[in-house]
């Protein structure tokens, strides 16, 4: 018995493959949502293609990759896990033996508290009977896993002999075919005959260029009886403008492009200058490999014009905010999210953001790989929060084309620079091992010499912060009873920022007199949180003060920007602050805490620098001294180790006491302040001395190198590195000292080059090292894990030795090795064309993605693509020629009923064209569309109160301000996206929010299109426009307009019924017109074009509506 | 393409009796096909003209289980699970957070408490919004309004709200609503589609996806904005609310606009009358069952029944918004304020038709209650805005019988602090988005009226008992709709997708009937 089940006898095989074939028939079907039977030949199920997809849908979300929803102990996804003994838990999978595999007694259990599956709530939810079939017979089989399809890298398959199949063995004409027809005689289906040339020639125009041919191209081609009159066709059509416009349109909802920042006030922005690189690169047929890479990362490769770095607005083109009430590291982990569902959507194809709380319950994604793969994304140079400007920085400058030549010869020159330093810098370890070998001290530490405090706030946790100065004492500070926040920003090491209500008092410390000199500073990140406008931080830094002594003592304040210094007695009398009462607003109680200030003279020092600090959300070292002399001249305020210019504001201390009991207080003036907001600390320090220039210079960065330098290389940490490196090339490396002087230069040349110019968001790379945190459940205060930047554990690891950053993910995701992008890309483009993917879930080539329909044709393309050297156009024009694309589109009862969805291409392709396309061609036929590529968004025609009825009063895209002129007849993909409502007449015709990557649209039918194409004022100006034209150059005869008419919409004569059904109702129009010309006027006076008053109104009219009556056919709106 | 029993031409694929269409119409057309057939060609152009005629004859025929009349997607599941109580909702939701201690939930205590600080212990570490983390206090400023008791329950409410008072018999009030969101776009999100990231289908789109229409000539979800105050804060919507996120876009809601054509693009152009259009859509009709015949694409069947309806809107909906049959009495309940397009007590009578023709979920926006400053001069006339016509839907509703089955729901996005925001003075405060409790109210078709369920502590500021999480309370009003939350689902991205997200959740008994 045993025997016979692992070796069955052939009698008994071949009894059970029928019935397991005639099963599979159904499941792979219903799997595929296609009828079609595939009768199994082969001896083993594919575990990919037949068992893969029904354990995912059943088992996985409880028995796969997400260890916190896993029921039993049991794994399923991975065969180890599957066959692993489970102590006291019967096998789930003994291969080979079905009846003694506790999954199979599961899935056919009869006691509904053992079957299997069960929801979530305990309720069994019984497989298919054919999927136990298939399941069954896998195990008999041997339960042979494979990795999952997708995760392998794609190998150029043969193509299919075709041999033998007399039927159509002329039509596979190019290797696309050979496949095609191979699954279709696996269907018992024929794929259909060519189409007629002018049905070829109007979907090979609307697919290439977006824009329909005119008669006359029409003509010429049916005319051409040449053999290669179609691929010369496709030739010019790769070649014109409007190719890129069409590409570039589907790339747009491929990285979620839009003029608005989405959120809260829904503010304008500027990033088209990116709409239009993507045109030009593909017009141009940029490789894609440097597509993809300028986009991930332009602002990291040299560029010696702006296009790469132009692209690098890719990662800043999602969604963003600029609340008031905005939580910044709530923002900054959102954001990084976002981009890194971006990417893993248009770039790996994978729902990565289902691994944002858990590991993915189907796809090896975990956790962990979330939150590297965001890490790339979440070292980029900007605030969180985008202060509602169009100019959330980093952005860019474009040149004025005088002075463009210029600019990227600079540009040039900078690159190369900045490539000099990477050289130099990829070999750090090298360089700074032999400058610590060299002998020549590296760094000395600042003499620790009545250091007093020290906090480092390198907890990063808890509540208790430790003093490290020598023999410090106190030793710690315990804080109260609201806790930090911890370590949201990387500076050294994970900071602390102080919440609400947050207290660090560091009692009787820093208690100086004015004769005593000392010094105090540390790292501060000022006040990084949204307003507007945005006023800087306020606030005391470190400061001991007395409020109920006139605020006797010292601090270390900022107050917009400006770092002050003060020393005093008794504290000058200042005008309470007010802020202008807002309308609206109940009047501001004057604060309760109110010290009597009606004496004068006060006495007292204060220093302030003359300018403000550049910006704030950034990371800066500030620090004075002071001498004791009792004198403002006495007192030295450094921002990051350089001496700055101050101004004196008091100098009337004189040998005053500044002493008081009130205790020290970090982050706010008194103990029952609260602290500045949003702001972030690190090293805090206090001196009971005054530091020299030399020292106070070496403390930002020299004093932690000496620290680290002191201790062997071998026990450095990756941040560790990082800071030593960063010192040795600002401060030893004197060539890169020099380079780097260099490439200032050429910056401030570069701002003038391009003053003025149109700005662009782009990406800029942070110094640091690309972090990012592990969050439990996905709540950004939950972390778990500091993890490094990297990519998804299952896929290729990146090359050793480069940094983990963005332009090293760039490289990888064009690396040969990755199975991914190659396949998703061409894949993609065959859904552009045909009008769904060979895998239909573009977006998913995860295990619950759908399987391709044709493996081995998507694995051949993938690897044509890459081995063309990632040439675009080659793709597209080997798609186009194939037989596959030239069938007829019309489809028989039998295609229908076994491929409804027509995935085997047993006809051609036929759908609802794109809301785009469909206004485009409107315009085109009538003679309205302006053809100008690129420039700034533009405002058409939009029905009334559709931004006012949702926006926010004062956003600046609250009032839909319509333009003029050539603005109304652009192409529909230079119209002004707004994210929070989009261009109504699109959004009906399926265009996507674009919040999100979209990959495919939906393509939906409702009578809201209906009313667009019947109503929109568009659409009646496009159809009075072509009536004008069919009767100024159809002839006289209605025959003839409609014939010209047809011409122009369909490419083809009009068939006689439709041509009789039109000229009948252009009989009535013309009748109806005639008896009522106020309707013809009217009528004709839809849109802001002037109709030609040659032409009788009421003739017009008429044509109008028959026009209007074509353009509404369902040929018309389909490709 | 399945097989209809009724398809008299096998051969020929899929035919009109696969269109998404009442059963009883299939018949007529079946009828219509053999005498089409007796008729010979000619008879096809007539056939077609008079389905138009048929469809439009079942306007209003209110059946729970009719087909999806909105599109060719994905086909509504024509649930429910159970028999329901309530057959449609109107959500009357409040932009921005009003503030429930000045209108619902009564805090005697805390008048003795003006402007001292709210305890540590009450506000505890919670993570505050940007605008008021940097404040140096947190003074409770206690309602502005006296509030007294009303109907038989003796239930409390503020001076500002007279005519929800009338009502509150009838309502089932909730004081223990909560949120996880604490600004506005990521809770607004939250509570219309149950996430705070956009992407996910709303309220009225699962409705529509899994309850299908109940009428033949209007859409199944349709949303409605009401007029903004420039006075107010009016913080901003978006169509993400009513999106249809994942789900097939046909279940987007449709917006009946108080400005311009009701529904976008719904009027004929200048110079195009009916008959204009009826004749150019037959010859469009007549076109496209040729493109048919020839080419055999299922989707050119299906663009000629959406053009029929199409055509069927640009008659009911003008009809749905003429008010000149509504009689006296109806001015004298909802007052003139709704004969003004686009107010909230139009919007609310506007709401009342849509309930009589079928529309499945309504949604009314009503935006400005992001109170942060003025509260004694916002709230008035915020309350002034909507109380009463709050009051003359409900009232409206049971007059008519159709109280009993639908479910009227009244909620903003979170509450807000007790303490002040900015200065207080006895006349005056601001109040902070608060998500901790926030007092939501139901009536009608499934929840249990004249009570008031969960409470809070004396602040205002903690719920202590009996909390609603928003995914309860939308898994509650599903359930009102006859459906499970855990098992309206759509499976994507491999996950099978709900309303209620992956947290558990539960339908909160103590609110049905």
């Amino acid at each position: 018995m045993r025997l016979l089940q692992t070796k069955p006898a052939p009698f008994l095989l071949a009894g059970l493959l029928l019935v397991v074939g005639a099963l599979l028939a159904i499941a792979v079907g219903t799997n595929r949502h296609m009828k079609v039977g595939a009768v199994k030949s082969s001896k083993h199920l594919d575990f990919n293609q037949d068992v893969q997809p029904i354990l995912a849908s059943n088992c996985f979300s409880c028995h796969g990759p997400d260890p916190e929803a896993r029921k039993a102990g049991l794994r399923l996804d991975l065969e180890e896990s599957a066959f692993r003994k489970r102590p006291g838990k019967p096998d789930a999978i003994v291969p080979g033996h079905p009846e003694l595999s506790e999954l199979v007694k599961r899935i056919e259990s009869k006691n509904p508290h053992h079957l299997m599956p069960q929801s979530p709530q305990g309720e069994a939810k019984p497989m298919k009977p054919e999927e136990i079939a298939v399941l069954k017979e896998w195990v008999a089989e041997g339960a042979h896993y494979k990795p999952h399809w997708a995760f392998d890298k794609p190998i150029r398959a043969a193509l299919p002999d075709l041999q033998g199949d007399v039927q159509d063995k002329d039509w596979a004409e190019t290797p696309i075919d050979r496949f095609v027809l191979a699954r279709l005689r696996k269907e018992g289906l024929h794929p259909s005959p060519e189409a007629n040339k002018p049905t070829l020639i109007r979907r090979v125009t609307l697919d290439l260029t977006g824009l329909l041919p005119t008669p006359d191209e029409v003509n010429a081609f049916v005319r051409d009886s040449s053999p290669q009159a179609y691929e010369h066709l496709v030739d010019r059509l790769l070649i014109r403008p409007s190719f890129g416009e069409q590409r570039a349109r589907y790339w747009l909802d491929y990285v979620r492009y839009a003029d608005t920042y989405g959120l809260h006030l829904d503010n304008n922005r500027w990033i088209w200058p990116y709409r239009d690189y993507l045109i030009r690169a593909f017009n141009s047929n940029k490789p894609f490999d440097q597509f993809a890479m300028e986009q991930i990362a332009g602002d990291l490769l040299p560029a010696t014009n702006l296009d790469p770095i132009i692209a690098s607005g890719y990662v800043r083109s999602g969604v963003s905010t600029g609340e008031g009430g905005t939580i910044p590291e709530e923002l900054r982990v959102n954001i990084a999210r976002e981009r890194t569902e971006a990417y893993g959507a248009a770039f790996m194809g994978l729902t990565v953001g289902c691994a944002v709380c858990h590991d993915h319950k189907y796809d090896p994604t975990t956790q962990k790989d979330f939150y590297q793969l965001s890490a790339f994304f979440n070292n980029i140079n900007e605030q969180p929060f985008n202060v509602s400007k169009p100019d959330w920085a980093p952005v860019v400058r474009i040149p004025k084309p005088q002075n463009l030549e210029a600019y990227n010869r600079v540009l040039a020159k900078r690159s190369e620079l900045v490539r000099q330093l990477d050289t130099s810098q990829l070999q750090n370890t090298s360089l700074v091992q032999h400058w610590l070998a060299s002998g020549q001290s590296p760094a000395q530490p600042v003499s620790a010499d009545k250091l007093q405090l020290r906090l480092r706030l390198d907890e990063g946790g808890g509540d208790v912060l430790k003093n490290s100065a020598p023999r410090a004492s106190p030793a710690s500070f315990p804080i109260g009873k609201f806790k930090p926040q911890w370590g949201e920003t990387t500076w050294l090491w994970p900071d602390l920022r102080m919440d609400t209500s947050t207290h660090v008092t560091l009692g009787q410390i820093g208690d100086y007199e004015w004769s005593q000199p000392f010094s105090s500073g540390g790292w501060f990140m000022l006040r990084s949180a949204p307003t507007s406008p945005a006023p800087k931080v306020s606030g005391a830094l470190i400061s001991k003060m007395d409020s109920t002594q006139h605020d006797r003592g010292w601090d270390l304040a900022v107050k917009k920007g400006i770092v002050s210094v003060e020393l005093i007695d008794e504290a000058p009398k200042e005008e309470p602050v007010k802020d202008p009462p807002k309308k609206g607003a109940p009047k501001v109680k004057a604060p309760k805490v109110v010290t009597p200030r009606d004496r004068t003279p006060m006495r007292a020092i204060k220093v302030s620098t003359a300018a403000p600090l550049p910006t704030d959300g950034h990371w800066d070292h500030l620090f004075f001294t002071y001498d004791g002399s009792g004198r403002a001249a006495g007192i030295k305020i450094y921002v990051n180790g350089a001496p700055v210019v101050t101004k004196v504001f008091s100098d009337t201390l004189g040998r005053e006491t500044i002493r008081t009991q009130a205790p020290m207080q970090l982050g706010s003036r008194y103990p029952d302040a609260q602290p500045a907001r949003e702001t972030r600390y690190q090293d805090l320090r206090v001196y009971a001395r005054a530091m020299t220039t030399e020292e106070v210079k070496r403390l930002p960065y020299e004093d932690y190198v000496a620290e680290i330098t002191s201790k062997p290389t071998g026990k450095w940490d990756r941040d560790q590195w990082h800071i030593v490196s960063e010192f040795y090339f600002d401060n030893v490396d004197a060539s890169s000292k020099a380079i780097r002087a260099q490439i200032e230069q050429m910056d401030a040349e570069l701002g003038k080059l391009s003053k003025d110019g149109n700005l662009s968001l782009v990406s800029q790379e942070k110094p640091s090292i690309a972090y990012a945190d592990v969050l439990t459940r996905g709540v950004y205060t939950a972390r778990k894990e500091r993890v490094e930047a990297d990519t998804p554990h299952f896929l290729p690891p990146l090359p050793t030795g480069k940094p983990h950053n963005r332009l090293t993910l760039a490289e990888w995701t064009v690396s040969p090795e990755n199975p991914l992008t190659a396949r998703i890309t061409v894949n993609r483009m065959w859904n552009e064309v045909f009008g769904a993917g060979l895998v239909e879930t573009t977006e998913d080539f995860g295990v619950m993605g759908q399987r391709p329909s044709h493996r081995e044709l998507l694995d051949w393309l993938a690897v044509e693509f890459r081995e063309s050297g990632w040439n675009m156009k080659h793709m597209y024009k080997l798609m186009v020629m194939s037989a596959a694309y030239r069938q007829s589109s019309k489809s028989t009862p039998e295609q229908l009923n076994k491929d409804p969805k027509n995935l085997l291409l047993a006809h051609g392709p036929r759908f609802r064209m794109d809301a785009e396309m469909l206004r485009d061609i409107a315009l085109e036929s009538g003679g309205l569309l302006v053809n100008k590529v690129g420039g700034p968004s533009v405002r058409p025609y939009q029905p009334e109160n559709v931004w006012e009825s949702v926006g926010y009063p004062t956003s600046d895209t609250t009032r839909y301000k319509q333009e003029h002129g050539e603005a109304l007849y652009r192409r529909s993909m230079y119209t002004y996206w707004k994210r929070m409502a989009i261009q109504p007449d699109m959004d009906a015709f399926d265009a996507p929010m674009r919040d999100t990557v979209c990959t495919r649209r939906q393509r939906t039918d409702t009578p809201l299109q209906a009313l667009v194409t019947m109503n929109d004022v568009q659409w009646i100006e496009a159809s009075r426009a072509l009536a004008q034209r069919l009767i100024k150059e159809g002839g006289r005869q209605p025959e003839q307009r409609i014939k010209l008419l047809s011409d122009i919409l369909l490419s083809h004569d009009p068939p006689p019924q439709m041509a009789a059904t039109l000229k009948t109702s252009f009989k009535q129009m013309q009748q109806h017109y005639a008896a009522d010309p106020k309707a013809a006027h009217d009528l004709i006076a839809v849109g802001e074009k002037r109709s030609d008053s040659a032409i009788p109104a009421s003739e017009l009219a008429a044509w109008t509506m028959v026009v209007s009556e074509m353009m509404n056919l369902d040929e018309t709106l389909t490709k | 393409m399945k097989q209809h029993p009724l398809c008299t031409d096998p051969d020929h694929g899929p035919t009109i009796l696969d269109l998404p269409i009442l059963e009883e119409m299939k018949q007529e057309w079946a009828t219509l096909q053999t005498r089409r057939n007796f008729l010979g060609k000619t008879g096809k152009v007539l056939g077609w003209a008079a389905l138009a005629s048929l469809l439009g004859d079942h306007a209003l025929t209110g059946d729970a289980h009719a087909a999806s009349t909105m599109g060719s997607g994905a086909e509504p599941l024509k649930l429910p699970h159970f028999a329901p109580k309530a057959k449609r909702a109107i959500y009357l939701f409040m932009s921005g957070g009003p503030p429930q201690m000045d209108m619902l939930d009564y805090k005697p205590n805390l008048a003795k408490l003006y402007d001292q600080d709210i305890p540590d212990s009450v506000r505890g570490v919670q993570q505050l919004t940007g605008m008021t983390a940097g404040q140096a206090r947190f003074p409770i400023a206690p309602s502005h309004w006296a509030f007294k008791r009303y109907g038989k329950t003796g239930t409390w409410v503020s001076d500002l709200l007279p005519y929800t008072a009338r009502m509150v018999d009838d309502l089932t009030i909730i004081k223990s609503t909560n949120t996880e969101a604490i600004n506005h776009e990521p809770a607004i999100m939250l509570m219309n589609t149950g996430n705070m990231n956009s992407g996910k289908p709303c309220l009225g789109s699962w409705l529509s996806y899994g309850l299908g229409s109940m009428n033949n000539n209007l859409p199944t979800f349709m949303v409605l904005q009401s007029k903004t105050n420039p006075k107010e804060n009016n913080q901003p919507v978006s169509s993400r609310l009513w999106s249809s996120g994942f789900l097939s876009s046909e279940y987007a809601g449709v917006g009946l606009r108080s400005a311009g054509d009701p529904v976008l693009y719904l009027s004929d152009p200048n110079g195009i009358d009916r008959d204009v259009r009826r004749k150019m859509l037959d010859a469009v009709n007549e076109i496209n069952r040729q493109t048919y015949e020839e080419l055999g694409d299922p989707e050119t069947n299906s663009r000629i029944s959406q053009y029929e309806m199409a055509y069927r809107m640009q008659t009911s909906v003008p009809e749905l918004a003429n008010l000149s049959r509504e009689p006296q009495s109806t001015w004298d309940l909802y007052g003139l304020e709704a004969k003004e397009p686009g107010t909230f007590a139009y919007n609310c009578l506007m709401a009342r038709r849509m309930a009589e023709r079928g529309v499945r979920f309504t949604q009314v926006y009503k935006r400005g209650w992001d109170v942060h400053g003025n509260v004694t001069g916002l709230l008035p006339m915020l309350c002034q805005e909507t109380d009463r016509g709050c009051y003359a839907l409900v009232t409206d509703l049971k007059q008519r019988g159709l109280l009993d089955d639908t479910l009227v729901i009244w909620a903003g996005e979170f509450g807000r602090t007790v303490y002040s925001q900015g200065g207080l003075t006895p006349d005056n405060y601001g109040r902070d988005h608060h998500p901790r409790c926030f007092t939501t109210w139901m009536t009608g078709g499934g929840v249990k009226p004249g009570i008031t369920f969960g409470e809070t502590d004396d602040y205002s500021y903690n719920v202590v008992k009996d909390p609603v999480p928003v995914r309860d309370f939308n898994a509650t009003i599903l359930h009102c709709l006859g459906i499970d939350h855990n098992k309206l689902t759509y499976k994507f991205q491999g996950l099978d997708q709900k309303l209620t997200g992956t947290t558990p959740a539960s339908v909160i008994s103590g609110l049905l009937a």
